[in-house]
């Protein structure tokens, strides 16, 4: 990186931050000043000790865990299914017809419109919650990991053929290792949908497992018209999505395709 | 390992015309001799090589390998070493991690690049990346080189350097290479044989 850009960088993270402060010291202003009441908009201090009481003295751990586990096995099958997909659609014209005709169909669907039919269908229960993951998840995937398959030099193909290597090398080894950029692309727009899919549907579903997820957290504090749990809930929720578009995403970029000079 | 061709002909159908690349072409190349062949750019050459890799529908096998113009053919995702050890554990299904790393620092040595074992292409010069390819070349026991311009974007002290290194592998490995160009002095620099690809093409099957 040139000392410019470097530069230029530093100084757009430091109004970045400047911002941020800027948003809670005038939210800290306007709880305090007793303008709104404490009913519609606590403090940042108050949402700050509810946070910490609901992580420590309640289930808020357990219901951060079971949302964290239900998205990635959803985003781990949806992976799988779009990456055999990919596959046998390389090798047949019929499944390529078929995967096309369903991503026409599914993708732009979104979960939140199935979710009577799921319910309908499959019940409240963990498998839901799975199932409209899944949807959320696999289109975007399958999409850029298509893309990414039939973008790949031929001088990768030409070389592996050299190596004698048969068709399920060539895709996982070759072909899967040239779409990574793609997939991790892909893998990130499915994280996205999925999480505000994951967020209404436990909502709407209530208490699914033992506690329920971050979802139904949210919706509690509403009953019980507890405001600064409210706002404790909508923080973890932004919390986990910058952690993981910026800090899980970013490392996984980082030891992968930026290290290949992609 | 020889290579004997008897009127091969190669046509690809574009705009609605069909081209014939290569006509009725007849090749007979002993084994161990480093031949080159040389002609314009377009005219067929990469056509025949890959012809004879396999490429086109044929059979590939580690035995006949192919060093591509472009300096990009090693698997960017896997550091030198690593390209060269799976080259040689997918080539070779019973040899384990240990014994290929061993190889491929034996093949990179040969090639001088033993210290950019842990580099990633990207981290690679052009004439590096040609000889890291080499070096894979060699790593799995290749017995026939086809090499499709492969120093073409190489300086003049790279490329001179390049082909000392590879007159001296071709020697030692007893290597058959075929080597296209369109630098006649370049490929009489490199072989005792030189063909014009327009002699090999168009003849009728000896």
């Amino acid at each position: 990186m040139s000392k410019k850009s470097s530069s230029v960088t530093v100084k757009y993270r430091l109004i970045l931050i400047f911002w941020s402060a800027s948003i809670l010291l005038l939210w800290q202003v306007v709880s305090m000043g007793g303008m709104v009441s404490e009913l519609l908009l606590p403090s940042p201090a108050s949402v700050l000790s509810t946070l910490k009481d609901s992580f420590i003295n309640g289930d808020l751990t357990t219901q951060l865990l079971f949302s964290l586990k239900v998205i990635f096995t959803g985003i781990l099958v949806s992976v799988a299914a779009a990456s055999l997909l990919v596959f046998a659609g390389q090798r047949s014209l019929m499944i390529q017809g078929l995967v096309q005709v369903l991503s026409v169909i599914a993708h732009p669907l979104p979960a939140l419109a199935l979710l009577p039919l799921i319910i309908v269908w499959f019940g409240t229960g963990e498998a839901s919650i799975l199932a409209i993951i899944i949807h959320s998840a696999i289109w975007p995937v399958l999409l850029n990991l298509k893309s990414g398959f039939s973008t790949i030099p031929p001088i990768y193909l030409d070389a592996a053929k050299n190596l004698e290597l048969n068709a399920f090398s060539i895709a996982f080894e070759i072909q899967m290792m040239h779409a990574l950029p793609h997939l991790i692309a892909g893998i990130k727009i499915a994280f996205a949908r999925s999480w505000r899919a994951l967020i209404g549907a436990e909502m709407v579903f209530g208490a699914v497992g033992d506690t329920g997820g971050i979802g139904w957290y949210i919706f509690k504090q509403r009953t019980f018209m507890n405001t600064p749990g409210l706002f404790a809930g909508i923080l973890v929720v932004v919390v986990v999505g910058i952690l993981v578009e910026s800090v899980l995403f970013r490392l996984i970029e980082k030891n992968t395709v930026e290290k290949w000079g992609n | 390992m020889e290579i004997s061709l008897k009127g091969v002909t190669k046509e690809y159908h574009s705009g609605g015309n069909n081209i014939k690349v290569l006509d009725q072409l007849s090749l007979e190349i002993k084994s161990g001799e480093f031949v080159s062949i040389i002609g314009p750019s377009g005219c067929g050459k990469t056509t025949l090589l890959r012809h004879i890799a396999g490429f086109d529908g044929g059979k590939p096998s580690k035995e006949i390998f192919m060093i591509f113009q472009d300096s990009n053919q090693l698997f960017p995702w896997k550091t030198l070493g690593e390209n060269l050890s799976y080259a040689i554990r997918k080539t070779k299904r019973s040899i384990n991690r240990q014994t290929a790393d061993a190889k491929a620092k034996e093949s990179l040595s040969l090639v001088g690049l033993l210290d950019f074992y842990d580099y990633y292409p990207n981290q690679l010069s052009g004439g590096m990346k040609q000889r890291g390819a080499l070096a894979r070349a060699l790593a799995v026991d290749c017995r026939i080189l086809l090499m499709d311009e492969p120093f073409s974007s190489l300086d003049s002290d790279n490329k001179e350097l390049a082909y000392e290194l590879l007159l001296h592998i071709w020697k030692e490995k007893k290597l058959t290479v075929i080597f296209v160009t369109h630098d006649l002095a370049e490929a009489s620099r490199l072989s005792g044989r030189v063909l014009y690809f327009k002699d090999l093409n168009g003849k009728a099957v000896i």
